[in-house]
C-alpha cells in the first residue's frame, strides 16, 4: 500500500460561464490529482476559480470539457440521478456560509443527507448523534440553527458534511465567516478528521490554515501556478 | 396626514413596481366584491330595505278563511270590503284590490291588458306618485263615477312609446270611454304584473248589484294600514271580532259549518315570498367567495412580507417605528381592495338585470334590486374590511428583528416564519373551496335528476291555453259546456292538431287547486268521521291521450261520459294502491260530498307528477269535465307540429268564439315544464359560478403562494441538492406539502359541510347531502386540479443548478 490511490483525477478540466455574450474561463485545462488520506489546501486570488473547481469536485457544477474521475467514475456522463446519488454517497461539504437549513433543528440538519439514501430513521438519528458529539454539539441537538453561534453553527455543518462519512470533504473556506478563536477551533476539527482518514479538500485565503495541509495547490486564472 | 399621505404614495409606488401581483390581488378583490355585491343588492333590497312604499311595515293585507271547510284566504267580497273599511279599530286605511283582463282599444290594434281594480285611495295609501298626471281623488271609485285609467310605468314606455302627452288620452275599454288621468313610475309587479289601473267604478263586473251585494262572491283583496303603534296581533284581532260580528250578522252569507275568520299579515312577508332561504344561501356562498379571496391576499401579502423581513429588521434596527411598518401594510392592501371594491361595483352592475329576473321568480320585490346607496355602502364596508383583513395578517406575522437580522446574514436559509400562517390561510381557501364546489355540485346533481325526472306525462307538442272563464257570462253549466264544445270543435278542426281536451288544470300548473276530501264506499264513515284527501282534477274525453298519461287499467273517459250517464272517476296508480288494494279498483265508488253522490272507478291510470317534479303523485282522481264543470278551463292541445307555431291560431280561435274572454296564458307544456324548472335552475347556475370563481381565486393563490414558497426556499433546494437529494426527491418534498394541505383543507371542509347541508338539503332533489359519491369526485378535482397547480413551480425548482441555487441570496 505504498502506492498511493488517487480519489479525484481531473483531466483537461474546463468550466466556461457565458453570460451576454461574455465568456468567462473560471477554468482552464486543469490537471489535478487527489490521493486518498490527502489534505489539500487550494488557495488563490478573489476570482480566480476555486470555488468554481469546488463545485465541480462536488458535482455541484457540470464541466465543459474534459475529464474528471471521482473514486473510479467517469463523472462526465452522469445524469443529475447518478449526481445526485454520487453525491450523496461520496461527498461532503462545508460552506463558508454555514448553509444550514433554518427550519430543521440542529439534528435534523445533520440527518439531512442520510435522509436521501436508504437509512433508517433510527440510525440516521444515531448516526447524527455521533457526528454531534464529534464536533461537540449535542448539547444543542434541538436547537434551531439561529439560536447558535456563528461557530457552532459551522461545527454543525461540519457533522453534518461528514455524517455520511464521505470519500471527500470539500470545504470553501469553512473559516471565512468566523474570528480567529472559531476558525482555530474549525481547523483544529479538520486536522483531527483527517488524522482519522478523512479527505479533504479546503480552498482558503489563509496563508496558516493553508500550511496545515499535507500538500497546498495555488490556482491563477483558473489554472494551477504549482 | 401627512404620514397617511406619503404611505398612501409609497402603497402606490410599491404596487406599481411589483405589477403582476398587485394586479392579481386587486383582480382578486374585484370578483369577490363583485359577487358579493351583486347578491346583496339582491338580499337587500328584497329581504332587508323597507317596501318601498309609504310606512311600509305598516301595510298589511287581511285574510278570510272558513276554517271548518278548510278553505283558506278565499277572498273579500266587496260588502266585507266595506265593513272593515267602516269598523276597524286597528286599520288606519284600508284598500281593495282584484286583477282582470280587458281588451284596450283606442290606439292601434286592440291589446288584452292586466288590468289592476282599486279603490280609489289605493295609490295614495301606499304613497306611489305618479310621474305624469295624478291618480286617483275620492269618489272616483264610487258606482257611476267617469270611467278613469292609470297607466303602469312598462305600458306607457312600451304600449305607447314614453308619449309625454298622454294625459286626457281617450281609450276605449268594456263598452265605455276611459280617460288615461296618470302614469306611474316603476313600481313592484304586485299585487300582479298590471299594464293599466281602473278604479272599482271601472270595472263591469265590480258594479253590478250581484256583484256589490252578493256576501259569498268573494272577488277582491283587502289591503290596509294599520294604525300607528298597532302591532299586527292587534289588527290581527280586530279583524276577526269585525268577521265574527259579521258572521253573527249574517248567517246565511257565512253559514256556520264552514266556520269564518279573519287576520292580517303583513305585506313585506307577502311580498318576500319564500324568497329568503334561497337568497340567504347564494350571500353565504358569495361571502365564503370573498373569505377566500381575502386569504388569498393575506397570503401574498405574507409571501411579500416574507421576502422583505431582511429589510424591514434592518429598517426597524435603524429606528424606524414598527407601527409605521404595519401601517404601510395596511395603506397598501386597503388601497388594493378599495381599488378592487370599484372594479368589482363595474362588474356587478350590468349582472343585476340578470339577477333581477332570477329574483322575479321567488318574488314581485325583485323590481327593486338595484344599485343604490345601501348597496354601495355594503360594497365600500366590505372593501374596508377585506383590505383591513388581507393587511393585518402581516402584522401578526411580525418577528424577532434579531432573527431576521442573523438569518439574513446568509448562513442559514431565512426560517419560513410565516410560513405557517400562510400555510393555514391556504388551507382555509382549500376547506371553503371544497364546501363551495361541494355544494354547486350536489346542487347541479339534483337539478339533473329533476331534468330528468319522468313526470309521468309526455310534454312534447302539447299547447295549453288558460282561460278564467268570465263567471258573469258562464254562470250556468250548460253554458260553460257550450263554450268548450264548441272550442273543441274549432280546434279540433286545425289539421295539425291532433287531439283536444279541456281540464280544470294542468300539470305543474303554479296555481293548483288545493285537494279535496272524499271516502270510498267500504269505508262506510259516518257524518263526523275525517276524510281523508285527494286532489281532483276534471277532464275532458282525450285528457289523458293528449298528456299520453298511461292507462294501466280500466278505459279512459269517453263523451258519452255527461250529466245524463253515470257518475265516474278515473284514479291514480297511488290512490288505486293506498285504498283499492292496486288490482280491483273498477266498479268501486267513491264520493266527495259525504255519500250524496257517487262515482264509479272506470279506469286507473299512471301517477303524474301533478303539483312539482319533485314532488311524487300523492291520491288523486279525474272526474269527467261534463260531469262537474269548472269556471277554470285549460285547453290541451296534442299537435303534430310545433305547438308554438298554433299559439296565435288558437288565441284568434278563442277571441272569435268570445271576444270578451281574456286568455290568461297560452304556453307549450315544455314552456311549463322549463319554467319551472327556471329557478332551480338559476340557483345552480349562480352556485355554479360562484364555485368556479372561488376555484380560480383558490388555485391563483395555490399557484402564487407555491411559487412564492418555491423561490424563498431556492437557497434551501440548493444545500439539498448539495447533500444529494434527487430532483424527484426535491419535487416530490414540494407536492407532499402543498398535498397535505389539501388533504387538511379537505378534512376541515367535509367537517364544515356538516353544519351547512341541513340549509343545503332543503334546495336538493333525490340527491343525498352526505352523497359520498359526489364528496369524493369533489375531493379528488380539488387534490387534483391543485397538484396540477403546484407542478409547475415543482417541476422549475428542479431545473435548479444546486451552485447557482447555493450562490443566490
Ligand atoms: N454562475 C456563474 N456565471 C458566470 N460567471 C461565474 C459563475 N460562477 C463563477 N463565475 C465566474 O468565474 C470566476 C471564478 O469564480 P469563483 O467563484 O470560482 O472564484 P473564487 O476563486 O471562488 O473567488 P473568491 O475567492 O472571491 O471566492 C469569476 O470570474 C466568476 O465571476
Ligand atoms: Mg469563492
Amino acid at each position: 500500500m505504498d502506492q498511493p490511490t488517487p480519489l479525484i483525477k481531473l483531466d483537461g478540466l474546463c468550466r466556461y460561464f457565458k453570460n451576454d455574450n461574455m465568456e468567462t474561463r473560471a477554468i482552464h485545462e486543469l490537471n489535478l490529482i487527489i490521493n486518498k488520506g490527502e489534505y489539500v489546501s487550494i488557495s488563490g486570488p478573489s476570482g480566480c476559480g476555486k470555488s468554481t473547481l469546488l463545485s465541480v469536485l462536488g458535482l455541484l457544477d457540470t464541466t465543459t470539457a474534459g475529464h474528471y474521475q471521482l473514486n473510479g467514475h467517469q463523472v462526465a456522463g452522469f445524469d443529475v440521478y447518478q449526481r445526485a446519488q454520487l453525491r450523496n454517497r461520496e461527498i461532503g461539504f462545508v460552506f463558508q456560509a454555514f448553509n444550514l437549513i433554518g427550519d430543521l433543528t440542529v439534528v435534523e440538519n445533520v440527518e439531512l443527507p442520510l435522509s436521501y439514501s436508504r437509512v433508517s430513521k433510527k440510525e440516521r438519528r444515531e448516526r447524527a448523534m455521533a457526528k454531534l458529539e464529534r464536533v461537540n454539539m449535542a448539547h444543542r441537538a434541538n436547537h434551531f440553527p439561529s439560536q447558535l453561534s456563528g461557530g457552532q453553527q459551522q461545527r454543525v455543518a461540519v457533522a453534518r458534511g461528514i455524517v455520511i462519512d464521505p470519500s471527500i470533504l470539500l470545504a470553501d473556506e469553512p473559516t471565512g465567516n468566523l474570528d480567529s478563536t472559531n476558525a482555530a477551533a474549525i481547523m483544529e476539527l479538520l486536522d483531527e478528521l483527517n488524522a482519522d482518514g478523512t479527505t479533504i479538500c479546503m480552498v482558503t485565503h489563509d496563508e496558516r490554515f493553508a500550511d496545515r495541509a499535507s500538500r497546498k495547490v495555488e490556482l491563477m486564472d483558473g489554472q494551477l501556478v504549482r | 396626514m401627512n404620514s397617511l399621505i406619503e404611505d398612501i404614495i409609497f402603497a402606490w409606488r410599491s404596487a406599481t413596481k411589483k405589477k403582476a401581483i398587485s394586479l392579481l390581488i386587486i383582480i382578486t378583490f374585484a370578483m369577490g366584491i363583485g359577487a358579493n355585491s351583486a347578491i346583496f343588492s339582491v338580499v337587500y333590497n328584497v329581504l332587508l330595505a323597507p317596501l318601498p312604499y309609504a310606512d311600509g311595515d305598516r301595510l298589511v293585507r287581511l285574510q278570510q278563511h272558513q276554517p271548518k271547510a278548510e278553505r283558506e284566504d278565499m277572498g273579500s267580497s266587496v260588502q266585507s270590503f266595506f265593513d272593515y273599511q267602516e269598523q276597524s279599530s286597528a286599520l288606519s286605511d284600508v284598500m281593495e284590490y282584484h286583477s282582470m283582463q280587458f281588451t284596450l282599444y283606442g290606439y292601434g290594434d286592440p291589446v288584452r291588458v292586466q288590468t289592476g281594480v282599486v279603490s280609489w285611495n289605493y295609490f295614495s295609501i301606499l304613497g306611489i306618485q305618479p310621474i305624469l298626471g295624478r291618480v286617483f281623488a275620492e269618489g272616483e271609485d264610487d258606482i257611476g263615477a267617469e270611467p278613469l285609467i292609470i297607466l303602469s310605468n312598462g305600458f306607457w314606455l312600451e304600449q305607447l312609446n314614453g308619449d309625454q302627452d298622454v294625459i286626457g288620452l281617450s281609450l276605449e275599454m268594456n263598452n265605455k270611454v276611459h280617460k288615461v288621468i296618470g302614469v306611474l313610475p316603476p313600481i313592484p309587479a304586485f299585487p300582479d304584473d298590471n299594464d293599466i289601473w281602473v278604479s272599482a267604478a271601472s270595472c263591469p263586473f265590480r258594479v253590478m248589484d250581484t256583484v256589490v251585494n252578493n256576501r259569498s262572491m268573494a272577488m277582491v283583496k283587502v289591503y290596509g294600514k294599520l294604525k300607528e303603534g298597532v302591532s299586527l296581533e292587534e289588527g290581527t284581532k280586530d279583524v276577526n271580532n269585525i268577521a265574527g260580528q259579521l258572521a253573527a250578522q249574517y248567517p246565511d252569507a257565512y253559514p256556520e259549518d264552514k266556520g269564518y275568520s279573519a287576520n292580517l299579515v303583513s305585506l313585506k312577508e307577502e311580498m318576500v315570498g319564500d324568497s329568503a332561504n334561497t337568497f340567504y344561501l347564494l350571500l353565504s356562498i358569495a361571502g365564503m367567495v370573498i373569505l377566500i379571496a381575502s386569504a388569498n391576499v393575506a397570503n401574498l401579502n405574507l409571501a411579500r412580507l416574507a421576502s422583505r423581513s431582511q429589510e424591514l429588521a434592518i429598517r426597524e434596527a435603524l429606528g424606524a417605528d414598527p407601527r409605521r411598518i404595519a401601517r404601510q401594510l395596511l395603506t397598501e392592501s386597503t388601497l388594493f381592495s378599495l381599488v378592487g371594491g370599484v372594479l368589482g361595483l363595474l362588474m356587478a352592475y350590468p349582472s343585476l338585470d340578470l339577477l333581477s329576473d332570477f329574483a322575479s321568480g321567488y318574488t314581485s320585490l325583485s323590481s327593486e334590486v338595484g344599485m343604490d346607496s345601501s348597496v354601495l355602502l355594503f360594497s365600500l364596508v366590505l372593501s374596508l374590511a377585506t383590505g383591513l383583513l388581507s393587511g393585518s395578517a402581516a402584522i401578526f406575522n411580525r418577528r424577532n428583528i434579531n432573527t431576521s437580522l442573523k438569518e439574513g446574514g446568509d448562513k442559514v436559509t431565512a426560517t419560513t416564519a410565516g410560513k405557517r400562517l400562510r400555510e393555514s390561510l391556504l388551507v382555509v381557501q382549500f376547506a371553503l373551496s371544497f364546501v363551495i364546489l361541494t355544494t354547486s355540485a350536489l346542487v347541479t346533481v339534483s337539478l339533473y335528476r329533476l331534468n330528468t325526472q319522468d313526470a309521468g306525462f309526455d310534454a312534447d307538442k302539447v299547447l295549453v291555453v288558460a282561460l278564467d272563464l268570465n263567471f258573469s257570462n258562464y254562470r250556468t253549466r250548460q253554458k260553460v259546456r257550450t263554450f268548450t264544445d264548441r272550442l273543441l270543435e274549432d280546434v279540433s278542426a286545425i289539421a295539425s292538431v291532433d287531439l283536444a281536451s279541456v281540464s280544470g288544470t294542468f300539470p305543474l300548473q303554479s296555481d293548483l287547486v288545493g285537494p279535496v276530501s272524499f271516502e270510498t264506499e267500504a269505508q262506510a264513515l259516518g257524518s263526523d268521521d275525517v276524510r281523508p284527501k285527494a286532489v281532483v282534477s276534471v277532464a275532458s274525453a282525450d285528457y289523458h291521450k293528449v298528456l299520453n298519461i298511461a292507462l294501466q287499467q280500466g278505459r279512459l273517459f269517453n263523451n258519452r261520459d255527461d250529466e245524463n250517464s253515470v257518475k265516474v272517476v278515473i284514479i291514480n296508480r297511488t290512490m288505486a294502491q293506498n285504498y283499492f288494494g292496486g288490482s280491483n279498483s273498477i266498479g268501486k265508488r267513491i264520493s266527495i260530498d259525504s255519500g250524496e253522490n257517487w262515482f264509479t272507478v272506470v279506469g286507473v291510470v299512471a301517477d303524474v307528477r301533478a303539483a312539482g317534479l319533485d314532488k311524487t303523485a300523492g291520491d288523486m282522481f279525474y272526474v269527467p269535465f261534463n260531469q262537474r264543470t269548472t269556471s277554470q278551463v285549460r285547453l290541451m292541445l296534442k299537435t303534430s307540429i310545433d305547438p308554438q307555431q298554433l299559439k296565435q291560431q288558437i288565441n284568434d280561435i278563442v277571441h272569435k268564439l268570445d271576444p270578451q274572454q281574456a286568455i290568461a296564458s297560452t304556453k307549450t307544456m315544455q314552456e311549463v315544464r322549463e319554467e319551472w324548472l327556471e329557478s332551480p335552475r338559476l340557483v345552480a347556475i349562480l352556485i355554479g359560478l360562484f364555485g368556479a370563481l372561488a376555484f380560480i381565486i383558490t388555485l391563483a393563490g395555490v399557484i402564487g403562494v407555491v411559487a412564492y414558497n418555491v423561490s424563498l426556499r431556492v437557497r434551501e433546494i440548493g444545500i439539498r441538492m448539495s447533500v444529494g437529494a434527487t430532483p424527484d426527491v426535491i419535487r416530490n418534498m414540494l407536492l407532499t406539502q402543498g398535498a397535505k394541505l389539501t388533504v387538511i383543507g379537505l378534512a376541515i371542509g367535509l367537517f364544515s359541510m356538516t353544519f351547512i347541508t341541513p340549509t343545503i338539503a332543503e334546495f336538493l332533489y333525490q340527491t343525498d347531502p352526505y352523497d359520498p359519491i359526489i364528496y369524493g369526485v369533489c375531493s379528488v378535482i380539488l387534490l387534483i386540479v391543485s397538484l396540477m397547480a403546484m407542478a409547475a413551480p415543482a417541476q422549475q425548482a428542479t431545473k435548479l443548478n444546486p451552485s447557482d441555487a447555493l450562490r443566490s441570496e
